[in-house]
């Protein structure tokens, strides 16, 4: 058979670069910076900079700025029950705790979205083990959980798409009414993922003691810039804001 | 080489019918039955993933007792449900996945990664996102996966029921290579490939129809158009059109069906019908008017997805059928009406599929891939429905590769060809 390989094409050098936008250790300490500084701090204003900043960041890597509005959006009513509890036992205006647990939430929402759009679960599950020393089972189980959270959303959209066509959610209002409907199939999803991987696993001879991983995982100038660029952005805005 | 003696596998309460086979090196064998008949239990139990009642031995060790990793390096499982054996995001991971896990070093993974990604023809298409891939690629990528490993024996468990007829003919080119070199190939269908992988020992699990026994009546003189597609364009990235206008006309009451390779476009173009998506240019019309999402009833390829009732009895009761149970009933098919949702096999799920969506009796029902998962009898029931339906003035625009399905049960069948349709038949 004829070749189709290209001889400039370096193959060895493609297959072991990474497909991660962000190298997913860069990642991780960006997402532990900005929970950290988030957590710590009260001042609304100051709070409302970190979220500019978490968004930013995950925006810029993501270029999907309206997908993790989207994300922020649905998360608000979580936010807002979390704001009248936070606002009940800290004294604070119901107003104003709504509002800091809704940017708190939003923060931590949007910096997030770095690992679901960014980071290739397993390159994920490869730093945990090779960096951050994570027994290689526990490392793996958090790749596998996001790899089938990346799967279920897709299921998820297209059974949506399928309910819609069907008329059975006619409205945006039909997914408060027939949520039970959404999370029988959402539910339904999950467990038949999570039975099928059981059997994918097995059938493709995985086993995190057994397995090699090719892929180098460099940090390249982008993620200190990164780094460089989080960092800063927290000290600007809490030692030097207000 | 490979021999089973009095096996059976059980399965809760379900128990499948007990085979005895012994296969030699360099043989074909196929496992033949209806859906939900146990092949695919017979495959995984092969691969020590089901346990078994029996005997199974490799070599003349017996599966359940050998070493796991020594196990997996020589035999590798092709499933039917290609979403679920897909577990990574890139064309190239996924051909090297199963290389890593197996401990290969980096030099031999990119060596044997290219060399089945050549055989497979899909080595430009290495850093494709792989859900971006058609449903047809996304089945050479899993043989091309399966393969990596060069394993001694191939379990293919109803891999070739979603390729195309020209893709078929490749495979067959590289099976026939893999035979030569004595490795063996067992595979389970609803009816014997002769001309493609012609068998050397047959174990049948049931009856089946071997082909479509029905041809229908082509309805004439239709007239009253219900659905107008004028220069339609579409594309997912800004590299390749997938449609380059689309120009054709549905009549009401009429079976139209949609014939093309895999990944020319078939289920972007149902889609849009359905108004699920946007074309970049050109427009769809439905009784004159633009489509609105309800308007035609979009079926996915993938039924699992669709299906939210517990039972198939729940599942239809939603949609108030009872002709659709009485329709299960009167097949013999009954008993399926309480069972389990997630235990039924993956033709089932598309018949409870199908029927629920034709239930609804819109008057424009869109079905992808509508025969993947089912056997003769099952899409010969289908076939029969499709006919019922469009008598009663419901449009229906199906896409498949079974141009024999296509032949037997539609009006017209029209090619999609390099983003462009043309009309190539009338029966």
């Amino acid at each position: 058979m004829k070749s189709q390989r290209d001889e400039k094409t370096d193959w060895h050098r493609l297959f072991l670069e990474t497909s991660s936008k962000i190298n997913p250790l860069t990642a991780q300490i960006t997402i532990l910076l900005i929970l950290a500084a988030i957590t710590i701090e009260t001042n609304h204003i100051r709070i409302f900079l970190l979220l500019i900043v978490a968004f930013t960041i995950s925006s810029v890597y993501s270029r999907k700025t309206l997908s993790i509005l989207k994300f922020i959006l649905l998360f608000t009513p979580l936010s807002i029950g979390l704001g009248i509890f936070y606002g009940l036992i800290s004294g604070k205006s119901l107003l104003e705790a709504v509002f800091i647990m809704w940017m708190r939430i939003g923060t931590l929402v949007s910096i997030s979205t770095l690992l679901y759009y960014c980071v290739d679960p397993w390159e994920l599950a490869d730093s945990l083990t090779r960096y951050l020393r994570f027994p290689r089972t526990l490392g793996y189980s958090i790749g596998i959980a996001f790899s089938v959270y990346q799967k279920m959303m897709r299921d998820l959209r297209e059974a949506i798409d399928s309910l819609r066509s069907r008329k059975i959610i006619r409205s945006w209002l039909d997914y408060l009414l027939k949520i039970d409907k959404i999370l029988y199939i959402t539910v339904y999803i999950a467990y038949r993922r999570a039975e099928e991987l059981e059997i994918v696993l097995e059938a493709r001879s995985f086993d995190p003691y057994w397995r090699r991983e090719r892929k180098r995982l460099k940090i390249k100038l982008k993620d200190y810039l990164t780094l460089i660029f989080t960092s800063l952005s927290i000290i600007l805005v809490m030692f030097l804001v207000g | 080489m490979l021999k089973l003696q009095k096996t059976r596998v059980k399965r809760g309460s379900w128990i499948s019918p007990t085979v005895d086979l012994d296969v030699r090196e360099g043989e074909v064998v196929a496992i033949i039955g209806p859906s939900g008949s146990g092949k695919s239990s017979i495959l995984l139990s092969i691969i020590g993933v089901l346990d078994y009642e029996g005997s199974i031995t490799l070599s003349g060790s017996e599966v359940r007792n050998m070493d796991k990793r020594q196990l997996r390096s020589r035999i590798a499982y092709v499933p039917d449900d290609l979403n679920s054996y897909l577990i990574t995001f890139r064309v190239i991971d996924e051909v090297a996945f199963n290389l890593e896990n197996l401990g290969y070093e980096s030099k031999n993974i990119v060596e044997k990664s290219l060399e089945v990604l050549e055989l497979t023809q899909l080595l430009e298409l290495w850093d494709r996102d792989v859900w971006t891939l058609s449903e047809g690629e996304k089945q050479r990528l899993v043989i091309a996966s399966a393969l990596s490993t060069s394993p001694k024996i191939v379990l293919l468990d109803n891999a070739f029921s979603n390729i195309d007829w020209e893709m078929k003919k490749k495979f067959l080119d590289i099976f026939k290579e893999f035979l030569e070199e004595g490795h063996t190939i067992v595979y389970t269908g609803y009816s014997i490939m002769k001309e493609f992988l012609k068998p050397d020992h047959v174990v049948y699990l049931g009856e089946t129809d071997e082909q479509y026994k029905i041809k229908m009546v082509k309805r004439t003189g239709l007239k009253d158009v219900l659905l107008e597609v004028e220069d339609l364009w579409f594309r997912y990235t800004r590299e390749r059109y997938i449609l380059r206008g689309v120009w054709f006309k549905a009549f009401r009451g009429e079976r139209l069906t949609i014939i093309g390779k895999n990944g020319s476009g078939k289920t972007t173009l149902l889609k849009i019908i359905s108004g699920l998506y946007k074309p970049s240019s050109g427009r769809v019309r439905i009784e004159s008017r633009t489509p609105k999402i309800g308007k035609c009833i979009y079926v996915p390829q993938n039924p699992s997805i669709s299906l939210f009732g517990r039972t198939p009895r729940e599942e239809l009761r939603y949609v108030e059928s009872r002709w659709a149970e009485k329709i299960i009933e009167d097949v013999g098919l009954g008993y399926l009406l309480d069972k389990p949702m997630h235990s039924l096999s993956l033709g089932e799920k598309r018949l409870i599929s199908l029927l629920s969506a034709l239930s609804l009796r819109a008057t424009l029902v869109v079905l992808d891939e509508p025969t993947v998962g089912l056997d003769h009898r099952l899409a010969n029931m289908i076939g029969e429905l499709f006919y019922n339906i469009s008598n009663e003035n419901v449009t229906l625009i199906m896409t498949t590769h079974d141009r024999d399905f296509a032949e037997a049960f539609s009006d017209r069948i029209l090619l999609l060809e390099e983003g462009v349709v043309h009309e190539i038949s009338e029966r």
